[in-house]
C-alpha cells in the first residue's frame, strides 16, 4: 500500500482542488491519497463520488482535516485505510 | 457526519452575481459625473442633493449591488441552501433595483414627490424580494457556517435601513415630517454598521483565512463580535429614542465608544493575523484587506473626535474614510477574488461534465490569468491616490473636487473593464465547451 501525500494547508482555493484531482487521476491500483488540509475540501467530494473513489476524512485539530481518498474498486486498499485511519483516531 | 458537499451543479449561473456585479462599477461612474456637474456646492454640508445623490449612489449603486449579487451566490456556499429558481429571483430583484437607485439619485438631484415615491415603490419591491429569497433559503439550511449567523443578522440590519429609508423618503416625498437627523443617523448607523460592517465581518471569518493562509480569527472573537455589535445598535437606536437628556448624551457616546472601540479590535486582529500568514507571496487580495483596516482605524478615530468636537467636516473625513478607504478596498479585493474564482467554477463544473460524458475536456485557466495580477495592482494602487483625493477635496472643495471624482472615475472604469473582461473570457470558453459538447 502505497501512501501518496498531499499537504495543501498553504494553498488557497482552488490549488488544493486542482492538485488533488490532479493526483487522483495518477493513481494507481495499491495506491492512496492523504491529503491534509485546514477545513473539509467540499468542492472534492462530488468529483470523489462522480468518478469512484471513496473517502473517509478524521479532523485532527480546529483547523486540520486528513482526507484518505482512494479507489472504490481497490477493495483492499479501503480495509487497509479503514483500519488506519480507524489507528489513528 | 456530513460533510457539507458543495456541488458544482449547486452554484447558481455566473449571470445571477454576474449582472449585479457588472452594474456596480456603471454606478460608481454615475457618482463621479455627479461630483463633475456638481462640483461647487457638493460637501457644504452632508445634506446637498449632489452629496446625498453621490452618497447613495456608492450606497446601493455600488457597494449594496455587490452585495446583493455575492449574497445570492454564497448562500447556497455557505449555507448549502440554494434560492430556488436563481434566475428569475436575480431578474425580478435586479430589474427593480437598477431603476429605484437610479430614481433615487435622480429625485434627490431633482426632488419631486412623483420620483421619490416611484424610486421607493421599485427599492422596496426589490429588497423584499432579495429578503424573502434569502429568508427561504436560510430557513432550509442546517448549515453551521460561522458566516451563516452573521448573514442573517446583516439581512435583518438591512431590513431595519430599508424601513428608516422608506420613512426618510416618505418625509422627502411630503408624505410624512422629514425627521431630520434622528432617523437619518439611525439609517446611516444600521446600513454602515448593522449591514456593511457586519457582512465584512461575518464573511472575514471564512475568506481571511481561506484566501490569504492566515490562523484562524480568535473563537471568542467571531462568536461574539457580531452579536455584540448588532445589541450596541439596538442601545443606540433606544436611546436616540429617548431624547437628548443629558444621561442619554452620556450613554450614547459611550456606546458609540463601544462600537468604534470593537470595530478598531476587527482591523487590528485582521491585520495581526495577516502578519502571521503562511503564505509569503504577496498578492493583492492580501493588499486590499491591508489597505482596508487602517481606513477602518482611521474612521473610528475620526468619528469619535467628530462626537467629542461636533465638527461636522470631521463627520464627513469618517464617512469618507469608511467607505471609499474601508469597504472599499475589501469589496474590491473581494469582487475580484469572487469573479476569478466563479468564472474558474464554472468553467471547471462544464469541463467535468465534458470529461465525464467521455469527451475530451478543454484547458481551463488558472484564476491568475482569468484576472491578472497586474490589473489588480494597478487598482490597489489607484484606490489610495483616489482616497487621498477625496478627503483633500472634502477640506479644500474648490481645488481637489474635480481632481478627486476624475480619479474614481477612472477607477471605477478599470474596475467595470477587469470585471467585464473575465465574464467575456467566461463566455467565450462556455462556448468552446458548448461545441465540444
Amino acid at each position: 500500500m502505497v501512501e501518496i501525500i498531499l499537504d495543501v494547508r498553504d494553498l488557497e482555493p482552488p490549488e488544493p482542488y486542482e492538485r488533488a484531482t490532479g493526483a487522483l487521476l495518477q493513481l494507481q491500483p495499491g495506491q492512496y491519497v492523504r491529503m491534509i488540509a485546514p477545513r473539509r475540501p467540499r468542492l472534492l467530494y462530488p468529483w470523489l463520488a462522480e468518478r469512484g473513489f471513496c473517502e473517509d476524512t478524521r479532523q485532527r485539530g480546529e483547523d486540520l482535516y486528513e482526507i484518505f481518498i482512494w479507489s472504490a474498486v481497490d477493495i483492499e486498499t479501503g480495509k487497509r485505510i479503514a483500519a488506519l485511519a480507524h489507528a489513528q483516531r | 457526519m456530513p460533510n457539507g458537499n458543495l456541488s458544482l451543479q449547486q452554484a447558481p449561473p455566473l449571470s445571477v452575481p454576474g449582472r449585479f456585479f457588472l452594474t456596480a462599477p456603471v454606478f460608481g461612474i454615475a457618482a463621479c459625473l455627479i461630483m463633475l456637474l456638481f462640483p461647487g456646492e457638493l460637501f457644504l454640508s452632508r445634506w446637498t442633493p449632489g452629496l446625498l445623490a453621490v452618497t447613495h449612489c456608492l450606497v446601493l449603486g455600488f457597494f449594496a449591488s455587490i452585495m446583493l449579487g455575492a449574497v445570492q451566490q454564497m448562500l447556497p456556499v455557505l449555507a448549502g441552501a440554494p434560492i430556488l429558481r436563481p434566475r428569475l429571483v436575480a431578474a425580478i430583484i435586479h430589474c427593480q433595483w437598477v431603476p429605484a437607485v437610479a430614481l433615487l439619485v435622480l429625485a434627490f438631484l431633482s426632488p419631486a414627490a412623483w420620483l421619490f415615491l416611484l424610486a421607493l415603490i421599485l427599492l422596496a419591491g426589490a429588497v423584499l424580494a432579495f429578503l424573502c429569497a434569502v429568508v427561504f433559503s436560510l430557513r432550509q439550511s442546517d448549515s453551521r457556517s460561522e458566516s451563516v449567523p452573521g448573514i442573517k443578522l446583516a439581512t435583518f440590519s438591512l431590513l431595519v435601513t430599508l424601513l428608516l429609508g422608506i420613512g426618510l423618503v416618505a418625509g422627502y416625498a411630503g408624505m410624512v415630517p422629514l425627521w431630520r437627523p434622528l432617523v437619518t443617523d439611525l439609517h446611516l448607523s444600521w446600513g454602515l454598521l448593522g449591514w456593511i460592517a457586519v457582512l465584512i465581518m461575518s464573511v472575514a471569518w471564512q475568506v481571511v483565512p481561506m484566501f490569504q493562509i492566515t490562523p484562524a480569527y480568535p473563537v471568542w472573537f467571531r462568536r461574539s463580535m457580531v452579536p455584540v455589535t448588532l445589541a450596541l445598535l439596538m442601545l443606540k437606536s433606544l436611546l436616540a429614542l429617548l431624547g437628548q437628556g443629558p444621561w442619554v448624551v452620556h450613554a450614547t457616546t459611550i456606546t458609540d465608544l463601544m462600537i468604534a472601540a470593537g470595530l478598531t479590535c476587527f482591523a487590528v486582529i485582521t491585520l495581526h493575523i495577516q502578519g502571521r500568514s503562511r503564505r509569503k507571496v504577496q498578492d493583492s487580495h492580501r493588499g486590499f484587506w491591508r489597505l482596508a483596516m487602517p481606513n477602518l482605524i482611521a474612521s473610528c478615530l475620526l468619528w469619535v473626535l467628530a462626537e467629542a468636537t461636533g465638527e461636522p467636516l470631521l463627520d464627513l473625513l469618517a464617512a469618507s474614510a469608511f467607505l471609499l478607504g474601508f469597504v472599499m478596498a475589501v469589496m474590491t479585493g473581494m469582487l475580484l477574488k469572487i469573479v476569478a474564482f466563479l468564472v474558474w467554477l464554472h468553467l471547471s463544473a462544464a469541463n467535468d461534465a465534458l470529461e465525464l460524458a467521455g469527451k475530451p475536456g478543454i484547458a481551463i485557466p488558472k484564476m491568475k490569468a482569468i484576472i491578472s495580477s497586474r490589473s489588480s495592482r494597478a487598482l490597489l494602487i489607484l484606490l489610495p491616490i483616489s482616497g487621498v483625493a477625496m478627503l483633500a477635496a472634502l477640506v479644500f472643495p474648490q481645488y481637489f473636487t474635480r481632481l478627486a471624482a476624475l480619479l474614481w472615475l477612472g477607477y471605477f472604469c478599470l474596475l467595470g473593464m477587469v470585471i467585464g473582461r473575465a465574464l467575456l473570457q467566461y463566455r467565450s470558453i462556455a462556448k468552446q465547451v458548448l461545441a465540444a459538447a
